[in-house]
């Protein structure tokens, strides 16, 4: 039986008296990679925010583990064990990187250190930089900064919208890795994307969505198998 | 212009303005009725007159500014110092108003580079470095005394205001009988005629004090001493030269909010950005509504001259910006009519706030009657809190935005089931 | 010849209180306005009451300790008020705020002159920090001036520390530089503008209780501060503590030096400043960030 840790049932949300999420609905088994793929300006920044309590449905509800979180504040949800990496403007640049990942964490004093270390271990470069003010840091080095306060949180949900955008190939891969062993170590992942070739190699699980409705949903290997699938939901080919 | 046209244009108001037209006649009928009124309602036009000002650049534009108590004050300076040399009334207030306009458009001027929030703050400043630059440059307290105005002991104005009144019932009336005559739903009817009726016996009445009060002593007494010819003239020319400064001055501003002019202006409240975008230049724009709001808050100081005989530094204090602040907001910030009530309303509480004091005093003795007289201001300041936190549209912004479902009750009462 | 110089130290020392006690206020303002768009325009007022509660509590127990250090409490018992029953319900809305800030100066304005009409004087006492002078080169001057000077020295290196070295001042960094990705981050948004507010408007109070001493409490002291307490976020930066220092060091300088010449001009040149700046960098001298 697939426990679906995220569970996102008919959700309308407007920004700005625009009506940009028209009915979402989708789940997020545990322990997986699922994607949400879709074109510039159909929702899927804003459905992550909703999802995180910032922006409030009009209608639906979110259910995290269990619970039904659609009412609580963005901190709440979050210390419930979501993480999120926003797309661009990730990180506080007037902070240091140390700051910033101080800021991120949200454990008891004690375990600060320790998971302090383990961050560096897997992000060796941050450790070198960690007095830095975070925007003094490269682009690829900033995005490494933003999935690192993301880590230190341990979180049983990590969300991250358009982490390839703006990264060069070399960084796309190393992020794309990153996010591989965290799922490895058990960590659950939901990824919004529009460039599903960044994706292709981890994703497991893909949601397509245009105008603010989920339109398709399949595994990864009926798309490897059906491409005409990308070219029909995402506009573009393989 | 020729007879038909104007016949249409009569035609055309009297089916849409009869509620203005019958709520002015009465207005100008109100003096007669007692002497409070025509003591107490005139600074209220004033203030009316200041808040409507101030709608144009807060409700229209949407621009915070926080010192409008320099066009108002810099206006009733300019007008009393006029006044104060025997140029006539009409010339003082026209003055007054440039200067206004020309004061609140200058203080505008930061705008260009300044926005929001700091802008309002610089008005502030701006308009309390006035006040104290003029205190501390003139050395002694300053005052400017009127004198008597003689468009102000004039006897010629009561009988033109008499004139017009007469017009007026009789246009009303004539408008409403053929509204009456077009109603179909009985319900609604019986209330028009009730109204009418009841419309009628105020005027009539008010008729007939008028001539018990006004026109007998002026006709047919011919050797009444000046000082009695004074005391009734000069609180009814009062009255009626507040009033009509404050009626042309929502008439202009009617006019000026609903041309092309002022959706410029409601443009730039909603998305200045925008407006820019599509090619209006919005600070010139925002200069020329500052300019217009400034015009008329200089005739409310000028009006202001009229019913007080000294100009001192208060004028220029930011308690004139609160009232013009407070009666927007309390009106309905947009509505133009809103704060005209709305400017009314904070006058008479302030007034009638501080008649209540001795009574406050003899209740609670532990207070002194100077420190009492200080807490109009504060319970003014409370009510203005509550209607920011709860009313933010005002009063009549409110019922604008969300009564609809009130008047569709309403309406559905009145005619009986049958519209929905 | 000696005598000059000692005027001129004395200008100085009143230039430089002058600036700190216009520190204090901004301090507290601008923090407040950076972290959540709400420029409090009672600020002033509050700092002004600090100052009353100071020398009324000093009237009642004669205890500087006491009558510095209950003023701050109040004050930021006051300000978790303010913040949690007016403030927050207005979150978004920031002219709606800043005309609700506008009602809640005009109150306190008009209850500290209903309940002080005509203000409390600090008594003269037998301490000498509090009431004496010094002699500096042929001039007296208020010992209390310098004490005036150390506070808010210290006011200024307090904060520098808490915002640059602690955990809550790195939050309070971030939620100013970007508020949704703070709430991102998983930082409680409201209870953090609630604490900030609080803190802001218990440095107001804490700078009324430092200088009442030296400036007695009356209805001069909200009416002069609330417009400099406009003037220094302009021209140092709306949202820079550091501006505001330097800032108020320009302005209070300056002000006191023209005042001890020709009284009436200071605020004339106060606005003069402003003016330049705000043609020159409207943003501040440190503003945009």
């Amino acid at each position: 039986m697939t426990h679906h840790i995220l569970e996102v049932d008919n959700v309308h949300t407007y920004v700005s008296g625009y009506h940009i999420l028209q009915g979402v609905s989708f789940k997020v088994e545990e322990g997986k990679i699922t994607t949400i793929l879709g074109r510039n300006g159909v929702g899927k920044s804003t459905l992550l925010k909703t999802i995180m309590g910032i922006l409030k449905p009009v209608q639906g509800r979110i259910i995290f583990k269990n619970l039904d979180i659609t009412p609580l504040p963005p901190h709440k949800i979050i210390n419930m064990g979501i993480a999120f990496v926003a797309a661009e403007r990730a990180i506080f640049g007037g902070l240091t990187v140390e700051e910033n990942l101080s800021i991120a964490f949200n454990g008891n004093r004690e375990e600060y250190e320790p998971r302090l270390e383990k961050i560096f271990e897997i992000f060796p470069d941050l450790r070198r930089l960690r007095k830095l003010k975070a925007r003094n840091l490269s682009g690829g080095q900033q995005k490494m900064l933003a999935i690192a306060c993301g880590v230190i949180k341990q979180p049983n949900l990590m969300m991250l919208d358009e982490p390839s955008e703006g990264l060069s190939p070399v960084f796309v891969r190393r992020v794309m890795e990153t996010i591989e062993k965290l799922k490895e170590e058990g960590t659950t992942i939901l990824l919004v994307e529009q460039n599903f070739n960044a994706v292709k190699k981890i994703a497991e699980f893909c949601y397509f969505m245009d105008k603010g409705q989920i339109v398709y949903q399949s595994e990864i290997e009926d798309i490897n198998k059906h491409p005409e699938i990308l070219t029909r939901y995402l506009g573009v080919s393989l | 212009m020729n007879i038909s046209n104007f016949k249409k244009w009569l035609e055309s108001v009297s089916k849409s303005r009869l509620t203005s037209l019958i709520l002015i006649t009465i207005a100008l009928v109100l003096p007669t009725f007692s002497k409070q009124f025509t003591i107490g309602l005139p600074i209220l036009f004033v203030w009316a007159t200041l808040a409507i000002s101030y709608d144009i650049i807060l409700g229209f534009c949407g621009i915070p500014s926080f010192g409008h108590a320099a066009p108002f004050g810099l206006g009733a300076f300019t007008a009393a110092i006029l006044l104060s040399h025997g140029h006539p009334l009409v010339v003082a207030i026209l003055a007054g108003a440039f200067v206004g306009a020309v004061v609140n458009a200058s203080m505008s001027l930061p705008c260009y580079r300044v926005k929001g929030i700091y802008y309002a703050i610089l008005t502030l400043a701006i308009a309390e470095m006035i006040h104290v630059l003029i205190s501390n440059i003139a050395k002694t307290t300053v005052a400017i005394t009127v004198g008597t105005t003689p468009e102000l002991i004039s006897n010629i104005s009561p009988w033109i205001f008499a004139i017009l009144t007469i017009f007026l019932w009789l246009f009303s009336t004539y408008a409403y009988v053929k509204d009456i005559k077009n109603t179909r739903y009985g319900r609604v009817k019986t209330i028009k005629i009730l109204v009418f009726a009841a419309y009628n016996l105020i005027i009539l009445y008010g008729t007939y004090r008028y001539f018990e009060n006004v026109l007998l002593t002026l006709l047919w007494r011919k050797n009444i001493p000046y000082v009695e010819l004074v005391r009734i003239l000069i609180p009814l020319n009062r009255y009626y030269y507040t009033f009509m400064l404050m009626l042309l001055s929502y008439i202009f501003l009617y006019r000026v909010v609903r041309s092309p002019l002022g959706t410029i202006f409601i443009a730039i409240r909603e998305n200045p950005e925008r407006a820019e975008v599509i090619g209006y230049n919005v600070f010139k724009y925002t200069v020329l509504s500052f300019a217009i709001s400034g015009f008329v808050a200089g005739i409310s100081g000028a009006s202001y001259m009229i019913c007080i005989p000294t100009a001192t530094l208060e004028v220029l204090t930011v308690d004139k910006t609160f009232i013009a602040l407070l009666g927007s907001v309390i009106g309905g910030l947009g509505t133009l009519i809103g704060p005209l009530f709305g400017g009314m309303l904070v006058g008479l509480l302030r007034d009638y706030l501080s008649k209540i004091v001795p009574g406050i005093h003899a209740l609670f003795p532990v207070l002194t009657v100077q420190q009492l007289q200080l807490l109009p201001s504060a319970i003014l300041g409370v009510i203005y809190i509550v209607i920011v936190m709860l009313l933010p549209y005002g009063i009549l912004g409110t019922w604008y935005l969300k009564g609809t479902g009130v008047k569709r009750k309403i309406k559905m009462i009145l005619m009986g089931r049958r519209w929905h | 010849m000696l005598t000059s110089y000692g005027i001129l130290i004395s200008a100085l020392v009143d230039g430089l209180s002058y600036a700190m006690m216009i520190f204090v206020i901004s301090a507290g303002l601008v923090i407040i306005f950076g972290l959540m768009d709400v420029f409090n325009l009672a600020h002033a007022v509050l700092f002004a009451l600090g100052a009353y509660f100071f020398i009324q509590i000093y009237l009642l127990t004669g205890n500087y300790y006491l009558s510095f250090i209950l003023p701050v409490i109040i004050g930021f018992v006051v300000g978790a008020l303010i913040e949690r029953v007016l403030i927050k319900p207005l979150y978004g809305k920031h002219v709606l705020q800043l005309l609700l800030t506008m009602g809640i100066m005009i109150l306190l304005l008009q209850i500290i002159q209903i309940t002080w009409p005509a203000g409390i004087y600090f008594p003269e006492t037998d301490v000498w920090i509090l009431s004496g002078t010094i002699n500096v080169l042929g001039t007296r001057i208020r010992v209390y001036k310098f004490i005036v000077i150390l506070g808010g020295l210290i006011v200024f290196t307090v904060i520098d520390l808490l915002l640059s070295k602690t955990r809550f001042g790195a939050m309070l960094r971030a939620g100013t530089e970007n508020r949704e990705l703070a709430e991102a981050f998983g930082i409680n948004i409201s209870f953090l503008f609630t604490i900030a507010f609080s803190l802001g408007c218990a440095l107001a109070f804490l700078g009324g209780a430092l200088v009442a001493p030296l400036t007695h409490a009356t209805i001069e002291l909200p009416v002069t501060f609330t417009l400099l307490s406009f003037v220094v976020p302009v021209v140092g930066g709306m949202k820079s503590y550091r501006g505001s220092f330097f800032a108020s060091l320009l302005i209070g300088i300056i002000d006191r030096l023209v005042a001890y010449y020709f009284s009436w001009l200071s605020f004339a040149i106060d606005l003069l400043i402003m003016i330049v700046v705000l043609l020159i960098k409207p943003e501040g001298l440190f503003g945009g960030e």
